[in-house]
């Protein structure tokens, strides 16, 4: 991206060097937290949907709550914490490494001073704020669609009483986790960022 | 590092695999247009909606420039870069990932642990006739066919909200369009948009066979949740083995590219 940023400006403006002013804000606002959605959904949420799937597919799910093991609160409940979490600190991590990234390459592509990339003060503490609720809401919104995919699976199974441990029910879920995850990640994004816009 | 090392071998044996079939004309037509069939009517919906979404993306994050620097003569040209050949075709190629290309790695994965694979190799068919070529052609051509519907709706979706919320005449970002855009930068994205599905159907349809292959160990413990496991675990693999590339690709891509 910042390669990308930079040749469009020379070629616009012939001066790439307010590149590293730029760059921080649009990998805090937009893309750090989104790619890394969209990675968690690919990653976390495939096999989470995997996971629980498996359960459900093999009649596991069901035996727990026979014997009271409540996985609801064993198994979905973590994970629905654990997920937002995780995105948050996945996300200011990938911040991090979009920066060095992007000065890595602009100093060996263009020549441009690493120093220019560093202005802490483009960090606003409303950016910081637009950043941690982008990365709270969209830990819940993958953990939505992997778990939403996973139980409308089982209620195939239950509805056509079909034979238990079907190996095409946990794939279609984990097929449908990471496109309802990813979709709506990319839906709430866009919704925050009108927000955002207009506020 | 000897994972990724043996991993990359792996992808470029079942290319030459499926570069092999091609070139033999051993490709199993009717089973690829069906595949392209089911694949558009399948990630069509999904490509549309994400095209709507990305191309409110694309808009808003222009009409911060715009509004920052006033550059409205500009704006048109940086989105359409945007939608045709940067942001678009990599969001794009993420859609696709999730939606054909995971599908993809769970059908051939159960047709592994279901040990249809087996059968076809028993009535004398080639699988990879059958099942890898044909596959990993339709995500391609699934991923080309949809190009412009996506860039086109990303582009339209960008004006508008650029209209609607910045205030940007329409005129203007069509006028900036034709007169900054050159057509390389369309054939580039369709290029790059190609290798992305390229890379999706690859990685994806061999997560896939990779239980075909790793298949004694499999039908050792014949249980159904061992068969479900697999398959849930091919699937991710592919998922996760498709986004790498494509990020990979498009960072080798970009570096190589051109100011458009």
């Amino acid at each position: 991206m910042a390669d990308q940023a930079g040749r469009q400006a020379m070629r616009l403006l012939g001066d790439q060097s307010f590149i590293g002013l730029e760059y921080p804000v649009l990998g805090v606002q937009e893309f750090c937290p989104l790619v890394t959605a969209i990675v968690l959904a690919q990653r976390v949420g495939a096999g989470f949907s995997a996971e629980l799937s498996s359960l459900i597919a093999d009649g596991t799910w069901d035996a727990q709550i026979l014997y009271q093991t409540r996985p609801w609160q064993r198994r979905v409940v973590p994970m629905a914490l654990a997920l937002p979490l995780g995105t948050l600190v996945l996300c200011t991590i990938a911040i991090v490494v979009w920066e060095l990234g992007g000065i890595a390459v602009m100093l060996l592509r263009s020549n441009i001073n690493p120093f220019t990339f560093f202005h802490p003060e483009v960090v606003t503490p409303s950016l910081l704020g637009l950043l941690t609720a982008k990365g709270l809401v969209f830990g819940l919104c993958i953990f939505a669609g992997s778990v939403s995919a996973a139980f409308s699976g089982r209620a195939s199974v239950l509805n056509l009483n079909t034979a238990t441990g079907d190996p095409g029910d946990v794939g279609r879920a984990t097929a449908d986790a990471v496109v309802r995850a990813t979709l709506l990640c990319l839906l709430v994004n866009l919704v925050i960022d009108v927000a955002w816009f207009l506020a | 590092m000897s994972a990724i090392f043996t991993g990359t071998g792996a992808l470029l044996l079942r290319l030459l695999v499926v570069l092999r079939v091609l070139l033999r004309g051993r490709c199993d037509a009717d089973e690829t247009l069906r595949l392209v069939d089911v694949g558009l009517r399948d990630a069509a919906p999904t490509v549309a909606f994400g095209s709507v979404v990305i191309g409110g993306i694309v808009g808003l994050q222009g009409l911060g420039y715009l509004t920052r620097y006033n550059a409205t003569e500009v704006f048109g040209w940086a989105a359409a870069l945007s939608a045709f050949r940067d942001v678009g075709p990599l969001l794009l190629a993420f859609a696709i990932a999730a939606r054909v290309g995971t599908k993809n790695s769970a059908q051939v994965a159960t047709l592994a642990v279901r040990e249809r694979l087996d059968a076809l190799c028993a009535l004398g068919l080639d699988p990879h006739a059958a099942v890898t070529a044909p596959r990993v052609g339709a995500v391609v051509v699934v991923t080309v066919l949809l190009y412009p519907l996506a860039a086109i709706s990303i582009l339209a979706v960008g004006f508008g909200f650029a209209r609607v919320l910045g205030d940007q005449n329409l005129a203007v970002s069509l006028w900036s369009v034709h007169s900054y855009l050159g057509s390389v930068v369309v054939v580039e994205g369709l290029l790059r948009l190609a290798l992305f599905g390229l890379i999706i159907g690859l990685c994806t349809t061999h997560a896939g066979l990779s239980l075909w292959q790793a298949q004694p160990t499999i039908t050792a413990a014949t249980t159904p949740r061992s068969s479900a496991n697999a398959v849930g675990d091919a699937v991710y693999r592919g998922s996760v083995l498709s986004l790498v590339g494509v990020v990979t690709v498009n960072l080798a891509l970009s570096l190589l590219g051109g100011t458009g």
